[in-house]
């Protein structure tokens, strides 16, 4: 079995749930409204397989990805939250006639959330919170990381109520420097509404719930440095919007989601992005 | 004397708590939103002393508690653990009867769970 098909076992393993306490909903496409109270632990499990290709000089090229992440959070206390999201990739490259590929651990990502707000109501609940996180050189350089530690940090927000809930994020990435190289920073902002659409008045204790999922994302990345030199073919804007479905009940969530490039403006020859599929389940424990 | 014994260890029994009666309380607890959360407050309220059915309701918001009598659920303690799970502890009532066990045995006899694929197709009040 080789990595690829690990990945999707993991993912379908994920999906037949059964081992934790439960799960609230939150976005799919981001991690840091993940809900955690004192002592909880929480597993998240996602496999994504983006595929990108464009036509550049009369060359084609391909990108197939294969990504898993396992997310694990821990609540410290009400307020502090701590994660970590180890990614395993899996990447094929074709530029005509030529091809590469890839895989193994990319770079790990840890983070802190800390609530500045929350205001509960009957059947509803309001939170702010802060995050700061680092991405780690845990990948190989050049191949399954860029070898640099990116600070990055920002503010999350989540109403929820029974039947609504909606949560956005705005983040800034300053990227670190390894070998001469350097990744542009970026800024993005994502939103998320999730609509419950069975059984609104239904005791929860008989079923779970299932959700509608629109979520979006805007991000802006400046140009990469090579020696302090800028790489024109990098950087750019791009945006998603990502339909899904999301099923909450008491004890693991599954969740699925497509996103779909609407925006695709990278500076220069870069590759532009591709859709992914996403697939994802998630446990308390 | 024989007799005299066995008389106080049957008036020692009758006054243990193993015989103290069910009440059930009634708690209004705000911020409840999702399956999670009543799994979450249901799980904290079950380990508390003396507490023997819990079962949440988030279109009132309210959970309800199966305890005995004696057991401690003072209004500080619960806001305190249920603050602890990311909940706001409003209020609570207490009624002489617990009444959980009669809707479970109701809902057993009477409603067969509806299913996932039945849930989807019930319209929207």
């Amino acid at each position: 079995m080789n990595l690829k098909h690990a990945l999707m076992a993991m993912g379908l393993l994920g999906m037949t749930g059964g081992l934790g306490q439960g799960v609230g909903a939150a976005p799919i496409t981001f991690n840091t409204a993940l809900p955690l109270s004192d002592g909880e632990v929480i597993v998240r499990e996602q496999v994504h397989y983006t595929k990108a290709s464009d036509v550049v000089g009369g060359m084609d090229r391909q990108l197939k990805l294969w990504k898993s992440i396992t997310a694990l959070g821990y609540g410290v206390n009400e307020k502090l939250a701590v994660f970590a999201a180890i990614p395993l990739i899996d990447k094929d490259m074709k530029f005509g006639g030529d091809s590469d590929s890839d895989s193994g651990l990319a770079d790990m990502k840890i983070f802190a959330r800390y609530r500045l707000y929350g205001k509960d109501g009957p059947g509803q609940t309001t939170r702010i919170g802060a995050f700061a996180g680092l991405n780690l050189p845990t990948g190989k350089f050049g191949q399954t990381g860029d070898g640099s530690t990116d600070v990055w940090g920002g503010l999350v927000i989540t109403h929820a109520s029974t039947r609504w809930s909606y949560d956005g994020q705005i983040k800034y990435t300053a990227n670190g420097a390894h070998n001469g190289f350097a990744r542009g920073d970026s800024r993005s902002a994502n939103l998320a509404l999730q609509y419950r659409i069975n059984r609104p008045h239904e005791n929860v204790q008989m079923n779970g719930f299932l959700y509608t999922v629109l979520e979006g994302e805007i991000v802006y990345a400046e140009r990469d440095k090579m020696a302090g030199v800028k790489n024109l073919n990098s950087g750019g804007t791009t945006a998603f919007i990502a339909p899904g479905l999301q099923y909450a009940t008491k004890r693991w969530i599954g969740e699925a989601a497509v996103k779909i490039p609407v925006v695709r403006d990278l500076h220069g020859t870069a590759l532009q992005p591709g859709a992914t599929l996403i697939l994802s389940s998630r446990f308390n424990f | 004397m024989k007799i005299l014994s066995l008389l106080s260890i049957s008036l020692l029994l009758l006054a243990s708590p193993a015989f103290a009666k069910d009440v059930q309380y009634n708690l209004r607890v705000d911020g409840m939103t999702c399956p999670f959360c009543a799994a979450t407050s249901e799980k904290t309220l079950r380990k508390m002393k003396g507490v023997r059915q819990v079962s949440a309701n988030l279109d009132t918001g309210i959970i309800a508690v199966c305890a005995d009598e004696t057991a401690e659920l003072h209004d500080a303690k619960l806001s305190k653990i249920l603050k602890k799970r990311g909940f706001t502890y409003v209020s609570k009532t207490r009624q002489d009867t617990c009444t959980l066990d009669v809707a479970a045995k109701s809902a057993d006899a009477g409603h067969k769970k509806p299913g996932f694929w039945a849930s989807l197709f019930h319209k929207h009040n």
